[in-house]
């Protein structure tokens, strides 16, 4: 599928771009517990 | 950890492997490149009308992109966004608990990181990210702003630059 044809079909849903941003912001707390969510991991594993 | 092969000089015989040409884009660039448009979809496009400008990715990068778009829109588009995605993106491996997007630039060796998460663009943020990886987090306008193609070409693959070569919306 092509991507202009993606981006019609996404067209047809009014998502903001502060949406998009509070989702994955949640999806990720969601995934790796509230905990330790809000600070960005490096590569190696250090904060 | 391992490190990555060592970084090209000067114009590359694989202009896909010189890190200048390496591009992260985080899930939220992704998603808001599908669903809102705006500088986001620049930035992409940039990458997508340039076949000597990789996509690196990872399949945690992609599955949080896809996760947010099921949210936001819907399960179908979320998995042929993803297909599209995969076929774009060349995708690295990385342990489960990496920040994904700084996971890409350092195992995919890339240069520029796009993300709208203020926790990566602060400045404080950057010194860390700086410490750990040798890349640059961007929001996609001011990627937009600074990637220009032609001096990068000559940089990257060396010569007159040619233009697009690929439709950025095929």
């Amino acid at each position: 599928m092509s991507w202009s044809a993606l981006f019609e079909r996404a067209a047809a849903f009014d998502v903001s771009v502060e949406a998009v941003v509070a989702g994955l912001a949640e999806w990720r707390r969601e995934r790796s517990g509230a905990n330790d969510a809000d600070r960005p991991r490096g590569p190696d594993g250090a904060r | 950890m391992t490190e990555p092969p060592a970084e090209p000089s000067g114009p590359s015989t694989d202009p896909s492997t010189d890190p200048m040409a390496r591009v992260v884009a985080d899930a939220d660039v992704l998603a808001a490149d599908l669903l809102c448009g705006g500088p986001a979809r620049a930035a992409l496009d940039l990458v997508r009308a340039h076949d000597w400008v990789t996509l690196v990715a990872s399949e945690p990068l992609l599955a949080d992109a896809e996760a947010v778009v099921a949210d936001l829109a819907d399960g179908d588009l979320a998995a042929d966004w993803r297909a599209a995605a995969t076929d774009l993106a060349t995708l690295v491996d990385h342990p489960a608990g990496d920040h994904p997007a700084l996971a890409c630039a350092y195992r995919g060796e890339a240069r520029h990181v796009l993300s709208l998460d203020d926790a990566l663009l602060g400045a404080r943020a950057a010194v860390n990210v700086r410490a750990r990886v040798e890349t640059s987090v961007k929001r996609p306008d001011a990627f937009v702003r600074l990637f220009d193609p032609a001096s990068m070409y000559e940089v990257v693959v060396g010569g007159d630059y040619p233009g697009p070569d690929r439709d950025p919306r095929g």
